[in-house]
């Protein structure tokens, strides 16, 4: 079977890289990139199946972000990473139906646990 | 009092003086009548003088005597106080001549009378001459015609009682005396005929006298009555000269005294309207001048007593206006103290949040790397100390987390709220962690609640804490109640009720400071129940707990309906 691919977008390029090492150690086929802007390409060319996004992303906010991807690639799932949720953000996220967040610093067994939901779902789906 | 007494005053005592001067007047009146009568009565008795001398009978000398007595009885009628007042000389004087006159027409009557018994005499002795002389005894001395001429002197002296013919019948009686001395037959008419003559020069003199003391009677009571007529005369001339003095007094004196009543009411009028415009203008402790005797008295303690009020009444508003001011300022001060440290604590947590994501996922590398790494000797020590830093790294994440529960918006946004339906969303977003956790929560939502404006936001994160609260609280399979109400009114009340181990009663008053927390280390930040209190403060509500160990707590949130207008800023 395939291992999924995950696309973590940070800008703290340490935590993206550690990150992306954990989960390549778990199975998974991750790759960090810190500058939001690449995304939209990735996602066109060689869409992952999982983005983890962190909300604080310099020049754009990430619920356009997270519309953008939608428009791109509906199919793939977008995991929040986020410090803080603003509850604000949290409400509007449910709204757009297709996002998932988890905080940071991250566990990484819920980690895991929530990318292989979603894409559960999406094999539902 | 001046203005309406001096006017009063001498209403008075000219109203004394009139009313003593008529009643004066009025007795005059009695005295004029008297006079009157008195007049009256002496022309009655001057009118039957005249008809007595005339007539010299019996009826008119009765008549005039009863005149005469009227007159008397009339002058003794008049009071003693009466006669003082008229003229009590003059009065005596007339009392005096009045019976001397009564004494008068007594000896004229007899002389009347004696005169007619001599003139009978005189012509029975005429005749008995006349009868002498006929038969010729004395002849030619003692002639026929000589007596007859005797006789018609005799009768003309009877008719015109004047000087000529008393002289002619006096030459004649001599002429016949001297002619006949020897004649005795002569003597009785001559003695009859100077008799007659004596008694007539008698009554002249009493009808003189007579005549004289009527012409006094006359002039008496004349006077008398001039004298009253003149004192009613002086009365008329002097209320004339009284009324026209009163006129001028009025037209002169009633204007000023007019003017100066008024002036003496307006004057503290003026005054008091002076002291109310100097109080309006600002200065309440002024007071109104008080006069005792100002017809504004009570006006001016009336007034000054509700300015003492107004006066107390604006000092302790100031007091608390300015205890108020300080309180405000204390509560501003609070408010910024506790939002400069929320933003302090947000900043730090944002700070210290990513490196210590750094620091979890270096950890937790290291740990999968050592997991997968053959053993050697210190691994499971490795192990161990990375698990160390991985639980500390959790510890700091539920600390930052919360401190991060700060960043939210610190405008309130008013907008429509349906409060049951906000209870619902706030149900959805817990509504896995209740499941996992078999919780039975109870939605008790009143129907029809009231729509109001509200932050919405702010409002599910109060709920939210104050549920997830209640779910931390409450054992496996435990119960919550979340009920929604309306209460006056005009405030919506939310209540959550969970059957947890409840909150002692002395740490009630603490469960809303920051940082306080009872769950156990590492668990609770002891910030939630702080900023959920800021919260519903802020929105202008209200919350409270009630408590009894192992028995459960509620917390009550009241919100009002009437949200203020403004946005408040914190």
């Amino acid at each position: 079977m395939k291992p999924s691919k995950v696309l973590i977008v940070d800008d703290e390029t340490e935590f993206a890289s550690t990150l992306a090492e954990r989960l390549r150690l778990r199975g998974y086929d991750a790759k960090a990139i810190c500058n939001a802007g690449d995304i939209f390409t990735i996602a066109k060319n060689d869409p992952p199946d999982v983005i983890l996004l962190d909300l604080k992303m310099p020049g754009m906010s990430a619920i356009e972000i997270l519309m953008t991807i939608k428009g791109i690639a509906p199919k793939v799932k977008v995991i929040l990473l986020t410090g803080h949720l603003n509850l604000e953000d949290k409400i509007e996220g449910i709204r757009i139906n297709n996002f998932t967040y988890i905080m940071k610093p991250v566990d990484i067994k819920e980690l895991t646990e929530k990318i292989d939901s979603v894409l559960e779902k999406n094999k539902k789906e | 009092m001046i203005g309406i007494s001096i006017p009063s005053f001498i209403a008075l005592i000219g109203g004394i003086l009139t009313y003593e001067y008529i009643n004066d007047v009025k007795k005059r009146q009695e005295l004029v009548l008297i006079a009157d009568d008195l007049k009256e009565h002496v022309l009655e008795v001057r009118r039957n003088e005249k008809n007595f001398l005339h007539y010299k009978n019996e009826e008119y000398f009765n008549n005039l005597k009863a005149e005469t007595s009227a007159l008397t009885g009339s002058i003794n009628g008049i009071s003693l106080k009466n006669k003082k007042k008229i003229d009590a000389d003059s009065l005596s004087l007339l009392q005096k001549l009045n019976q001397s006159y009564l004494r008068l027409i007594d000896d004229l009557y007899k002389n009347y009378q004696q005169e007619t018994a001599v003139i009978e005499q005189v012509r029975t002795e005429g005749r008995k001459l006349e009868t002498l002389s006929e038969s010729g005894k004395y002849s030619p001395k003692l002639s026929v015609s000589s007596v007859l001429h005797l006789r018609l002197l005799e009768k003309n002296y009877m008719l015109f009682r004047d000087k000529n013919s008393l002289n002619a019948l006096n030459n004649s009686l001599s002429e016949m005396k001297n002619l006949t001395p020897s004649c005795y037959e002569c003597t009785p008419y001559i003695d009859a005929l100077h008799n007659l003559m004596t008694l007539n020069e008698k009554s002249d003199s009493i009808v003189n006298e007579l005549q004289a003391t009527g012409n006094e009677f006359e002039r008496i009571t004349g006077e008398i009555a001039r004298h009253e007529k003149q004192y009613i005369d002086s009365f008329f001339t002097l209320t004339q000269r009284l009324i026209l003095l009163t006129l001028v007094l009025l037209c002169t004196l009633g204007p000023l005294f007019v003017y100066k009543t008024a002036s003496y009411i307006a004057a503290p009028t003026k005054r008091l309207s002076d002291i109310i415009k100097k109080i309006s203008d600002g200065d309440i402790s002024l007071r109104a001048p008080l006069k005792e005797h100002d017809e504004t008295y009570s006006l001016a303690m009336s007034f000054n007593a509700m300015l003492d009020d107004l006066q107390f009444t604006q000092e302790s508003l100031g007091k608390s206006l300015t205890l108020l001011h300080e309180k405000q300022k204390q509560l501003i001060l609070e408010t910024e103290t506790l939002a400069s440290l929320g933003k302090f604590a947000v900043g730090v947590a944002h700070e210290i949040n990513n490196p210590l994501a750094i620091i979890n996922e270096k950890t937790g590398l290291m740990k999968d790397i050592i997991e997968v790494s053959d053993d050697f000797p210190i691994k499971n020590k490795l192990l161990d100390i990375l698990s160390g830093i991985s639980n500390s790294v959790s510890r700091c994440r539920v600390i930052t987390h919360r401190l991060l529960g700060f960043a939210r918006r610190t405008d309130a946004e008013y907008e429509r709220i349906d409060i049951n339906n906000l209870i619902k969303d706030v149900y959805g977003f817990l509504e896995k962690e209740i499941f996992y956790k078999s919780i039975q929560l109870n939605l008790n939502l009143k129907e029809n609640l009231p729509v109001f404006q509200s932050d919405k936001v702010q409002l599910q994160q109060v709920f939210l804490n104050i549920i997830k609260n209640a779910i931390d609280a409450v054992e496996i399979k435990g119960i919550i109640d979340v009920s929604t109400d309306i209460k006056n009114g005009n405030i919506i009340r939310v209540s959550v009720r969970d059957n947890g181990c409840g909150i002692p009663e002395k740490i009630h008053k603490h469960i809303f400071d920051p940082f306080f927390t009872t769950k156990e280390k590492g668990k609770g930040t002891g910030l939630g129940l702080s900023l959920t209190y800021g919260i519903v403060k802020k929105l202008g509500g209200n919350i409270s707990v009630e408590s009894e160990v192992n028995k459960g707590a509620t917390f009550i949130v009241d919100i009002p309906i009437n949200t203020p207008p403004t946005k408040k800023h914190i």
